[in-house]
């Protein structure tokens, strides 16, 4: 991590999109989502390798979703209202389509999926689970809402081959 | 049977049928068996390699489909290393359809009712209808709960009026009967000794008629809907010096200090008839309560955008567990006075439901031989 930089996101950085935009309005092409993202990583596995430039995924998408459930999501709610909050705001937001298969409160595990996931849904099948910013994103969701850290690992993909992203989430015992 | 005298076709119908049967394992080591002698025949050199692939992949799908079938939902969906055959994709999917149902069914037996599910065509539109109608069914008990606690209040008013009455009417009635036919007879004989006595006993039991009757009447409106509710501008100051004036006697009557300590520029923003019951409920208590050579103060001050009144004595206080029975009518407790004054209790219930209208709040901190201080809020103007 570069120590010299002076720049903290702010959810604010976001800017008012609506003052920006009264005639394209706030929503954009997915492609041009997956552009930036994929020429990004590009550019970062060509400088860092592909190790490093997916831990860049996992980090950014860590701090995203943290904001993400401190600026839009209603985290005082209990766990069941909270999903609710989350799914609705996922589709809202043209993320995904969030559902959860199994979830042991008790240990804080869970495996859900996403589909027609921002990242990568339709990308062809090269063997290779595509989401790790994704798994950042549910990560600082749920360390932000639980105040606990997890451990979030995609387990199918469409990169390999599946037509849903599947995620097991458990938190990491401290 | 005579294994070797088969030839490679039958053995693989019989494969096939295994595989139809469900017989997976056994066709797969069937195809085992036989596979080396298979190889050796040139007709099915090319055949064997794409039959194997199937038939291991007819295996785990049946197995898969097996255990779906049987509602066993812990096992791992066949991946297919290839990615050719959409069949496993399908496995998948439907695994994962029926792992996300058990969840959200897992949610509505939990009580939440406004689960739905998007998804497997027909099924999720009676799924959705069925929640639906447990939600309207849920939505009717809800509603039917509230009229049974309604009806319960009004039957627990209706008693507590009856009993009224019946009982607490009746008292004062009979000693002003009482005492006015004693008095009768004695001034008819010309007997005037222990008359004065008498003559106050009767004023007594007719201001307790009076303001009995004064509560019944406003209590009878207040739940008919009848009560005028005005409120405007007041003068607390001037409420509560009328409304203390007229119970300077009584309270004299037991030695008993009356103190109003209230600054001559609050003002509430109230109705005065509303004002002047709960005050005049209030100060009556603290007489009743509150043994002769005692004090009672009337003091208020302006909390943010409300004004706090309280009505202090230095009375016999209430016990802890009665605190909270003093304003409800179906539970409604109620005691002697230190000279055997009788009470209904109806005040303090008439108390709440004016300071509520006020949109105020009312309650009392006690300790017992130390006396009581009832606070309630009105807004300020």
């Amino acid at each position: 991590m570069d120590t010299n930089s002076k720049y903290n996101f702010k959810w604010g950085d976001l800017g008012d999109i609506e003052l920006g935009r009264p005639n394209l309005g706030t929503s954009t092409d997915v492609v041009v989502y997956r552009l930036m993202q994929y020429t990004m990583r590009d550019v970062l596995e060509k400088h860092w390798g592909p190790e490093k430039t997916n831990d860049f995924f996992i980090e950014s998408g860590y701090k995203a979703g943290s904001e993400f459930c401190k600026n839009v999501l209603d985290y005082s709610l209990d766990f069941d209202g909270f999903v609710a909050n989350l799914t609705m705001n996922l589709e809202k937001f043209g993320i995904g389509i969030l559902r959860i298969e199994k979830a042991d409160l008790e240990k804080l595990s869970f495996t859900l999926t996403v589909s027609e996931d921002l990242d990568c849904s339709g990308l062809p099948y090269s063997g290779v689970a595509f989401c790790d910013y994704d798994e950042g994103f549910i990560a600082g969701i749920m360390n932000f809402y639980t105040k606990k850290k997890f451990r979030v690992k995609e387990i199918d993909c469409w990169g390999t081959g599946d037509r849903t992203c599947r995620f097991t989430v458990d938190a990491i015992d401290q | 049977m005579d294994l070797e005298s088969k030839d490679g076709l039958h053995w693989i119908h019989v494969i096939l049928n295994s595989l139809r049967t469900g017989k997976s394992e056994r066709a797969i080591s069937l195809f085992n068996l036989r596979e080396a002698e298979l190889s050796s025949r040139a007709e099915y050199s090319v055949f064997l390699a794409d039959f194997r692939k199937f038939i291991l992949q007819y295996s785990a799908g049946a197995t898969c489909l097996k255990a779906i079938a049987l509602g066993k939902l812990d096992i791992e969906p066949p991946t297919d290393p290839l990615r050719e055959n959409d069949m496993f994709a399908q496995y998948k999917q439907l695994h994962s359809n029926l792992l996300h149902l058990t969840w959200q069914s897992q949610q509505i037996a939990k009580g939440d009712l406004q689960q739905r599910v998007r998804f497997m065509g027909d099924f999720s539109v009676a799924f959705n209808t069925m929640i639906e109608k447990l939600r309207v069914k849920e939505k009717l008990k809800e509603q039917i709960r509230i009229q049974n606690e309604d009806l319960q209040r009004l039957n627990a008013e209706k008693d507590k009026f009856f009993s009224i009455i019946a009982h607490d009417l009746k008292s004062p009635f009979n000693a002003i009967m009482g005492f006015s036919e004693l008095l009768a007879e004695q001034v008819k004989q010309k007997d005037m000794d222990g008359i004065d006595k008498y003559a106050d006993i009767i004023v007594q039991a007719s201001g307790k008629a009076v303001n009995l009757l004064m509560n019944l009447m406003e209590w009878s409106r207040s739940q008919t809907g009848r009560i005028a509710f005005t409120p405007a501008e007041l003068n607390l100051f001037e409420i509560v010096s009328q409304t203390s004036d007229l119970l300077y006697a009584a309270a004299m009557q037991k030695s008993i200090a009356l103190e109003v300590a209230v600054m001559d520029d609050i003002r509430v923003f109230a109705d005065t008839a509303m004002l002047s019951t709960i005050l005049r409920n209030l100060i009556s208590n603290a007489i009743k309560y509150t043994r002769s050579g005692g004090k009672i103060t009337i003091a208020a001050r302006k909390e943010n955008k409300e004004v706090l009144i309280s009505v202090s004595d230095t009375g016999v206080g209430i016990p802890q567990n009665m605190i909270e029975r003093l304003f409800r009518i179906d539970d409604n407790y109620t005691t002697s006075g230190t000279q055997d004054e009788q009470g209904t209790g109806l005040g303090l219930i008439l108390c709440r439901e004016f300071v509520e209208k006020h949109g105020g709040k009312i309650w009392v901190e006690s300790k017992r031989a130390r006396g009581s201080d009832f606070y309630f809020t009105l807004p300020d103007f």
